[in-house]
């Protein structure tokens, strides 16, 4: 092998290493894992000394290999949970550690499960039914469970087509809270018997943060200290912008 | 019947959260499952206390999620985000932060205490779960295997 198609080889190495550890934060997998990820793709293939810090917005790598050292640097700025996303991306690095994929199927399995196209329409409807059986389990009725269907409907529509759009999630979760708010009043002074606090419950379910607090203080276990002030200062803002758009919808 | 509620609710619920967030069709019907038992262990302890309840059926839950994992070939935290769904402090948080909204702050830190201390106690049963999948199930799926290719 030449020098320049060893260099190339490990330059795409480290990018497809990378690539799968990014994607892995952007669908909602813990920091260890995009760590264990990048370590064990690049250590399996030649690399040594390989130094990985990432946190829940961006990922830093660098490897030696034999004595030329590459680094890498990636921003995730778009996070979320996408569950088929991350388990592609897991299996993808199960793959390339065994040496049974090529760098270039690899690369394209997670592109193109990361550049699927989501359908609002189908993920909006799916939350809304999520968050009209939380307000059940809650102590709902039958009435609670319709006022969440429906607010819940428009309002997961609406924080969809926001995040696409790429708009600050603090107005996402605030407008789609707001909406969640006022249709569940709407619903609720047509019907007096509906409780208007079991149909907003209901509602924010899928988005209050409570899996971002809890992996907050699942990283301060691990010792990872700054993934833990990251996610608890986004679990802090979230928490904030649904307390917002909900107490604004009850004083209107 | 609040408990045939409970749990078809949080089985429903868990499901559609996991077509929510794409959940992979190895797991789609089975870790809603994992999440309606511990739900449901949950309202079982909870008259006791609602912290161990917590606690509890996290790690019923995690400890699921790690041998489903292994059995299913799948990552467990596909599992564990869909199981843990119904579990979160959601209704805390609401509620904590509905409190400081309402300028009640002395109830609202009382709130927001309460659900660091439930946080907390999920977190140390998704930790002890991660330690036992690695220490425990890991090396026992292991002998198995090697058993079975023997």
């Amino acid at each position: 092998m030449t020098n320049t198609s060893w260099e190339n080889k490990n330059n795409e190495l480290v990018d497809v290493a990378m690539l799968i550890a990014s994607t892995v934060l952007k669908s909602g997998g813990e920091t260890y894992r995009a760590d264990e990820c990048v370590e064990k793709i690049l250590s399996a293939n030649g690399a040594h000394d390989v130094q990985v810090f990432s946190t829940p917005t961006g990922i830093c790598v660098s490897a030696y290999f034999d004595e030329v050292v590459v680094s890498r640097t990636a921003s995730v700025s778009e996070r979320g949970v996408d569950l088929s996303c991350l388990d592609e991306c897991l299996a993808v690095s199960r793959l390339l550690t065994e040496g049974k994929i090529s760098l270039g199927e690899a690369k394209k399995r997670v592109l193109n499960e990361r550049n699927k196209k989501v359908n609002i329409l189908y993920t909006a409807t799916m939350a809304c039914i999520c968050g009209a059986f939380f307000s059940l389990i809650v102590g709902g009725g039958w009435l609670e469970f319709l006022c969440s269907l429906l607010s819940g409907f428009f309002g997961m529509i609406l924080y969809y087509w926001l995040g696409k759009r790429n708009i600050s999630f603090f107005i996402t979760n605030l407008s789609a809270t707001l909406v969640f708010g006022l249709i569940a009043r709407l619903f609720c002074s047509a019907l007096p018997s509906c409780d208007v606090h079991l149909s907003i419950i209901g509602c924010i379910f899928p988005l209050v943060p409570g899996l971002t607090t809890l992996n907050a203080i699942r990283d301060s276990f691990n010792g990872d200290i700054v993934s833990t002030g990251a996610r608890a200062i986004e679990a802090v803002i979230t928490a904030v912008a649904i307390a917002c758009g909900v107490t604004i919808a009850l004083m209107v | 019947m609040i408990w045939i509620i409970n749990f078809v609710g949080s089985y429903l619920a868990s499901f559609f959260f996991g077509l929510s967030t794409f959940v992979s069709k190895k797991i789609r019907y089975i870790a809603p499952l994992v999440g309606a038992v511990g739900f449901s262990l949950y309202r079982l302890v909870e008259p006791y206390s609602v912290n161990m309840a917590a606690f509890v059926s996290t790690l019923l839950c995690c400890v699921a999620a790690e041998m489903l994992a292994r059995s299913l070939k799948t990552s467990s935290t596909g599992v564990t985000i869909v199981a843990l769904i119904p579990l979160v402090p959601g209704v805390m948080l609401y509620k904590t932060m509905l409190r400081f909204g309402e300028g009640n702050t002395l109830e609202a830190i009382e709130a927001l205490s309460n659900t660091l201390m439930y946080a907390g106690m999920m977190a140390i049963g998704v930790t002890l779960s991660t330690l036992l999948g690695r220490f425990v199930i890991t090396p026992l799926y292991n002998s198995v295997k090697k058993r079975k290719d023997k």
